[in-house]
């Protein structure tokens, strides 16, 4: 540093010719000269624009917030997932349908249920018709003591 | 003294605010060009730099207290002007995608109105690593020799504050040359 510091008396700088004798009228002209319209209207308007931008900064916050707050708190109960719903009428215990879910057919489990709803139906009639016949009945309401008669 | 009485008794008059401000320009404007390209090394920058600090001047003249110096007040806008075109000039370079050293070393090359030898483009090559403040803090001490009394004055800071930035920025230029042998 020592070593340098000795040279440092000497301006390693210079300026194009005539410089500072043009600086006068430069600046002055610089300083008469009028204002251009849009430079007047910027310098007006600028307060103007920064309040209105900041009022569409909070505005723009305000529409952010209200898109993802429901996202957040989204109601799982709310939901279209046809699993949920039929949990939510009672019909599926959660557990069981979490636990089989993946391997269950929604369509296939509801047309399989009707059908073998109605074949057991049938069985069943099918089943008293073949083991109970008119005596029996007669028999068991005898044995009751209830009265078919009006 | 008598001069800056001269120069704003003679903007007070009217009509003579023009004689005036030329009174100054031809004052005062050397001086504050060599601080401000010291500080910002390319000509066109300090010439900007200088217009807006006389410019400055122009406008708020009227306000001044007369409690320090003419040319320290003028000197005070200059610095204010120039550590503000340092900071924003820091920013964009963070950007740039040409090497600070490289646009720096081509800035020597091609800069007509720079005559240094290799140990002078060494020192302000390290200059140009200070933070904004720290550089022109270290311009004012190293090159003009200023008292930190003075410099604290013109930044409007704190003397220790003041002796604190050079002590950095002089340990960081000693770090800088040395690693350079």
């Amino acid at each position: 540093m020592s070593e340098i510091k000795e040279d440092i008396t000497r301006n390693p700088f210079t300026v194009p010719d005539g410089y500072f004798e043009s600086l006068e009228d430069r600046v002055r002209e610089r300083i008469h000269r009028p204002a251009t319209p849009f430079a007047t209207f910027v310098m007006k308007a600028k307060p103007a624009f920064m309040m209105a931008l900041m009022f569409a900064v909070i505005a723009g916050f305000g529409w952010l917030a209200s898109k993802v707050t429901p996202l957040l708190y989204e109601d799982p109960l709310e939901s279209d997932d046809p699993i949920m719903a039929m949990i939510e009428e009672g019909y599926l215990e959660s557990s069981f349908i979490y636990a089989y879910s993946d391997e269950i057919d929604l369509d296939e489990a509801f047309t399989y249920s009707l059908e073998n709803t109605v074949t057991i139906e049938g069985e069943v009639e099918e089943e008293l018709e073949a083991t109970l016949t008119e005596d029996d009945i007669l028999e068991y309401l005898e044995e009751d003591n209830i009265d078919l008669k009006p | 003294m008598t001069e800056d009485k001269e120069i704003l008794d003679a903007f007070r008059q009217e009509g003579k605010e023009d004689y005036a401000f030329n009174l100054l320009v031809r004052r005062y404007s050397r001086d504050l060009y060599w601080q401000i390209r010291r500080m910002v090394l390319d000509h066109d920058d300090a010439d900007d730099l200088l217009q807006n600090t006389l410019i400055k001047a122009w406008k708020y003249l009227p306000d001044f207290r007369e409690d320090c110096r003419l040319y320290t007040w003028l000197y005070r806008i200059a610095v204010n002007e120039t550590i503000n075109f340092l900071k924003s000039k820091r920013l964009r370079t963070m950007f740039s995608l040409t090497g600070k050293e490289r646009a720096l070393a081509e800035k020597f090359t091609a800069d007509p109105y720079f005559s240094g030898d290799e140990i002078t483009r060494r020192l302000y090559a390290g200059m140009e690593k200070l933070p904004p403040r720290q550089k022109v803090i270290f311009t004012m001490r190293y090159f003009d020799q200023m008292k930190f009394d003075d410099i604290a004055k013109v930044l409007k800071r704190t003397v220790g504050s003041v002796k604190a930035s050079y002590h950095h920025a002089f340990v960081k230029m000693k770090r800088y040359l040395g690693e350079e042998d």
